[in-house]
């Protein structure tokens, strides 16, 4: 589950390619090869050029499965990815019907992986929060303006800032009407896990997926308080934590922070990661304040009871 | 839903049974049965939807709207949580709507909001709706809010969880109603008698625009406007002594912008000394001033919306009548129908 642009592709590449290769010792293996493994192989592949899977194909709108199951163990687990894309939930976050297959899958699950780009989150900013930003700068800029009128000994030409209607930013642009697709990120999540209530065992497990996870691992470094990904998702989107926590009885959560890309494809950045020796070892996986590489971690906790 | 047909039995709300019968099944009042019918209810919800709104082909599944509920739609929410409701009335453009948002930012963007957290709602399209035009996305050049006009009662949906009992939730309905709607209760004593909702209201919260109280050309009209709602609804008895009235004067930043204002408090505390001496007598009255969205002043975010929240959250109507009485039409024995508790004198 999870918005556009929230990493679902990258990932299914990145464990594609670590399950079927067998590159890293996990525990979780391929029960059997799905049939059809076109799409699956092409979003590998993308994986290992280093490259974002592209987003005409239309088999992103197709739902994806395969079969894994546990080292030792007899039980076998379809794994679904109802729709790649995106679009499917923004659908129903807009419409607000799920479809005969969605309900199939919504009924028969035993646990939910949640995907979260950072960098998609659409946050509640206020218009006033602006108006007061604007209000202290321009008593600052008044006062620095005030300061240097005390000290021109009359230079002519000297120019003032005004806020005039031709300078000011907000008439470039135009009202823009609501649409649903302008939904806070947290707000779509949260209903569309409303809408399955009705409809899962409970408690379900749900695997909450903070995409692009190498990017706050990163800032982190350069900051005296470490995010991890609970902390994360508790202070970026806290109507959903609020949410899933206050929802104990029908949901189980747990919050991992992977970066299946490893870092940006960027021309620079991605110098760095073709250094590695491995493909797999490109991968950061990052469950509390634990920092590994087995992108299957989400997975195997939602699979163990 | 459990229902005992014994008056003053407070065993639904409670636990407890009048007859002192440990096992519930063994008093003659006591059915129930109302929880196989609401949980045969709620899986008819789902059914029903099905047989009317999907197409027989497509075997898809309608769920809720998203938008603000009917009255029908509350009974389904107050089934399985304690459930308030909060009538937000007044003229048009009285800021009853900001306040709502403005309540549901604070959860949108804190851990918590006065230690309960958010749980779910039924109404979070309408929410981000409404919110839209106040957000920076919208590139509006001020924030606004768009003017309800529903003329038809509708509600808003919030359901919440004490921080410290996270299984205990409660829900909150708030009303969706035009300011237009009000101005006509004002003025028509038959349309006010037809607003019986306003019987099941826990909170009645009046908004008084505190910038129209205090502009010389348009306080005496503002004044006599909001007083008429109050009068007009206590005088035909739709608004019982259960009910905690708030009078609220919003949009409180645009009073401290203005010059003069002692003059303009003192107009202010007339009206509140006028309803206090006229109302305290019969109903449990307070009195708050809020700026839920201050513009450009020094009043913080949501200034004056934590007092209402915690009178809302902690109150209701049960607080003064322990003696729960359930109006229910025979024929719907096991139904429940949120709008129609009665409570006995």
């Amino acid at each position: 589950m999870g918005l556009h642009g929230a990493g679902k592709s990258t990932f299914i590449g990145a464990l594609w390619h670590i399950l079927e290769s067998k590159e890293i010792p996990s525990t979780l293996m391929m029960e059997a090869e799905p049939d059809n493994r076109e799409y699956l192989n092409e979003l590998r592949e993308a994986w290992l050029e280093f490259r974002i899977p592209g987003r005409t194909s239309t088999q992103l709108f197709k739902p994806l499965e395969f079969q894994i199951k546990e080292t030792g163990k007899d039980e076998v687990f379809t794994f679904t990815f109802p729709d790649l894309s995106g679009e499917m939930y923004e659908s129903q976050f807009e419409h607000r019907k799920l479809s005969p297959e969605y309900l199939k899958s919504a009924t028969t699950c035993c646990g939910i992986l949640v995907f979260i780009n950072p960098d998609g989150v659409r946050a509640p900013n206020l218009i006033v929060d602006v108006d007061n930003i604007d209000k202290a700068f321009s008593n600052f800029f008044g006062q620095l303006q005030q300061q240097a009128e005390k000290e021109k000994k009359g230079a002519p030409d000297a120019q003032k800032f005004e806020e005039t209607d031709e300078n000011k930013l907000s008439t470039l642009f135009k009202e823009i009407k609501w649409q649903h697709k302008y939904s806070q990120s947290q707000v779509k999540l949260i209903d569309i896990l409303q809408m399955i209530i009705p409809l899962i065992n409970k408690p379900c497990k749900v695997a909450f997926i903070i995409s692009a996870w190498d990017v706050i691992i990163k800032a982190n470094k350069q900051q005296l308080r470490q995010v991890t990904p609970a902390i994360w998702l508790a202070e970026q989107v806290p109507l959903l934590h609020q949410f899933i926590t206050s929802n104990a009885d029908i949901f189980s959560y747990e919050v991992f922070g992977v970066s299946a890309q490893g870092g940006s494809y960027d021309k620079k950045a991605v110098e760095e990661l073709y250094k590695v020796n491995l493909p797999s070892d490109r991968v950061v996986v990052q469950h509390n304040d634990e920092v590994g590489k087995d992108i299957t971690l989400p997975i195997k906790w939602l699979l163990n009871e | 839903m459990p229902t005992c047909n014994e008056v003053g039995c407070e065993v639904v709300t409670k636990g407890v049974c009048l007859n002192h019968f440990e096992d519930l099944k063994s008093c003659s009042h006591y059915s129930s049965e109302g929880e196989v019918a609401s949980r045969q209810e709620d899986a008819n919800i789902i059914d029903d939807e099905n047989a009317t709104d999907a197409n027989p082909n497509d075997g898809g599944l309608k769920v809720h709207t998203g938008l603000s509920l009917l009255e029908e739609e509350i009974n389904a929410i107050s089934k399985d949580d304690y459930t308030r409701l909060i009538i937000l009335a007044g003229m048009p453009e009285a800021g009853k709507t900001t306040a709502l948002l403005c309540l549901m930012h604070q959860f949108q963007t804190q851990s918590n909001y006065r230690n309960y957290l958010f749980a779910g709602s039924k109404t979070l399209v309408d929410l981000e709706e409404k919110a839209w035009p106040s957000r920076t996305d919208s590139k509006n050049e001020s924030a606004k809010t768009v003017r309800t006009n529903d003329m038809v009662p509708k509600f808003i949906h919030l359901k919440l969880a004490k921080q410290q009992q996270l299984e205990k939730k409660e829900n909150l309905l708030f009303t969706d109603v035009s300011g237009e709607l009000f101005k006509t209760l004002k003025d028509s004593t038959s349309e006010s008698k037809k607003f019986v909702l306003a019987n099941r209201a826990d909170h009645f919260a009046l908004f008084f625009d505190a910038g129209a109280l205090s502009d010389p050309s348009q306080k005496f009209a503002a004044r006599i406007a909001g007083l008429g709602i109050l009068k007009s609804l206590t005088d035909v008895g739709v608004l019982l002594p259960k009910t905690r009235i708030q009078i609220v004067f919003s949009r409180w930043d645009l009073f401290e912008s203005k010059s003069d204002k002692d003059r303009h408090r003192a107009f202010i505390e007339t009206i509140q000394k006028e309803i206090h001496d006229k109302y305290s007598t019969k109903y449990s009255l307070s009195f708050h001033i809020i700026a839920s969205r201050p513009y450009k002043s020094t009043l913080p975010f949501a200034f004056g919306i934590d007092e209402l929240f915690d009178i809302w959250i902690s109150k209701s109507q049960l607080d003064f009548n322990r003696e729960l009485l359930e109006v229910i039409p025979q024929e719907e024995k096991n139904a429940r129908h949120f709008l129609q508790y009665t409570f006995s004198k």
